[in-house]
């Protein structure tokens, strides 16, 4: 329970930075994880009154943050257009360049265009750590569908990515 | 790729795939092209990895959350005879005695009650409740340890936050329905109590007997106060959640009750003279907006109908009777 204004303030100071990298690991816009985290929190002070934190409030928020970016996600379906324009110059210009290790930072652009479910589903694993038993519970689906899920973000990953992949790996083999 | 191959995958790469699984994914490597996608899939999961961290300035981040929130000015500007007792205890100097006031309010009631519209509510367990209109929740503030109790009259739709240890019950006039953590519908008014469960189980019975029945989802139980019975039945209301979603499916249904069960979600009430059985709808509806609903009828059952600020008459339709 929140009791007073001075706990929230401090529960501010050593929270925010926290969720606002898990935020920002799902969805890769530093705005766009600014605003999550900002939201969970006013919610956290709208109810401060009534809710009731079973175990840890870290978690308790964390979930909060998951469930919110996640939200976010869906709402921003239609932005999709303005995603597929940004990939595409993102080919164009990796196909000038074949380096290894950029491919990181191209994997995150890749799945910035995953769909929203398949998209936190990956970074959840991947980015976050959770276990699929986890993600399941988070996100209230059965664990098959979080390994189906993962299955299609790599297929849909390597449909996007499939110059430099080959091209990284011809890299790798040639100084091998 | 076939489902079975990505899970197949997947649990090679999470390293919880059993020997057959593993055999048959090498089957699967040996066949044509696949094993450069299999080193290429193998390759994406091992290289992605977040991006940079950002750092935050938190100092404005509280303060941009302060200029929308205005926490501090929130908890002081409370109604004035909270603001007044602080005064004269702070006049005592027992700034203590104030938070274990504060504090004993989290023990008090809340009531809410709707009038026109729905209401989304959130309870303290993490339970969502959807209150329909002209409807009435009560609940504590805090719930205890051992039970999580609220009180309906009306209608509502619970989507129960799990815990397996603290039963959350929920009383409806004479009715009694206890669950652990499930979704399920509650329309409850002096003459009976309906429940439909959506998913999970639920446990309902009168409040002053030990009588009980146990529903499944797509299950309704029903108690009448008036014959004191209390039954269940495969639910034939198909639309229960309706008044919640927007969603209605109507196969055959006579227009009074179509109209009747619209009612339920949209704002401006139909009315309807003729209550015979011969005009029949089937169609789907999916939370189009009434506008949408009439103009489908005017086509499908030629009604014509009227309309002013707070109503739409029904005013005559081909298919009634002659």
């Amino acid at each position: 329970m929140i009791r007073d204004d001075q706990y929230f303030k401090e529960l501010f100071f050593e929270q925010y930075q926290i969720l606002f990298n898990t935020a920002y690991r799902i969805l890769g816009d530093e705005a766009a994880a600014d605003d999550v985290t900002q939201d969970v929190f006013a919610k956290l002070w709208a109810n401060r009154k009534t809710l009731i934190i079973e175990k840890s409030i870290g978690a308790y928020l964390k979930r909060a943050v998951i469930n919110t970016c996640f939200n976010y996600l869906e709402k921003r379906k239609r932005d999709i257009p303005l995603n597929l324009k940004n990939h595409e110059k993102e080919e164009d210009h990796t196909a000038q360049s074949i380096i290894a290790s950029d491919l990181p930072d191209h994997i995150n652009n890749a799945v910035a265009n995953l769909p929203p479910k398949c998209r936190i589903i990956f970074c959840l694993s991947r980015f976050e750590g959770l276990s699929n038993q986890e993600i399941a519970d988070e996100l209230k689906l059965s664990k098959r569908t979080v390994e189906n899920q993962l299955g299609n973000a790599l297929i849909k990953l390597r449909q996007q990515l499939k110059p430099i992949l080959s091209g990284a790996i011809t890299l790798v083999s040639t100084f091998t | 790729m076939e489902e079975s191959l990505k899970i197949l995958l997947i649990r090679y790469l999470q390293k919880t795939a059993t020997p057959a699984e593993l055999e048959e994914l090498t089957a699967w490597r040996n066949k044509g092209n696949n094993e450069t996608t299999f080193q290429e899939i193998i390759q994406l999961w091992k290289t992605s990895s977040p991006s940079k961290e950002v750092k935050v300035d938190i100092q404005k981040s509280w303060e941009r959350f302060n200029a929308l929130n205005q926490p501090a000015k929130n908890l002081y500007i409370r109604p004035v005879f909270l603001r007044i007792a602080a005064l004269l205890i702070i006049g005592f100097g027992s700034l203590y005695l104030f938070f274990s006031q504060y504090d004993s309010s989290q023990n008090d009631l809340t009531t809410i009650t709707t009038t026109n519209e729905k209401k989304e509510i959130q309870l303290a367990d993490g339970t969502q409740v959807w209150l329909a209109p002209n409807s009435t929740l009560s609940f504590k503030n805090q719930f205890d340890n051992n039970l999580r109790v609220v009180t309906l009259s009306g209608q509502a739709f619970f989507e129960v936050a799990k815990n397996e240890n603290v039963p959350f019950q929920i009383i409806a006039h004479q009715s009694q329905i206890n669950v652990l953590g499930t979704s399920f519908n509650v329309n409850s008014n002096h003459a009976r109590t309906e429940v439909t469960v959506a998913t999970g189980k639920v446990a309902f019975s009168p409040a002053s007997s030990t009588n009980l029945i146990l529903l499944n989802p797509g299950e309704r139980g029903t108690l009448d106060y008036v014959s004191g019975e209390l039954h269940k039945e495969l639910d034939t209301d198909i639309n229960f959640q309706s008044w919640l979603t927007g969603h209605f499916i109507f196969k055959n249904t006579p227009l009074h009750q179509v109209i009747e069960q619209l009612n339920t979600y949209y704002q401006i009430p139909i009315q309807i003279e003729s209550k015979n059985n011969e005009c029949l709808l089937t169609s789907v509806f999916n939370n189009q907006s009434q506008e949408e609903i009439l103009e489908e009828l005017e086509l499908a059952l030629g009604i014509t109908y009227a309309k002013d600020s707070s109503r739409i008459i029904i005013t005559s339709s081909k298919c009634a009777a002659p």
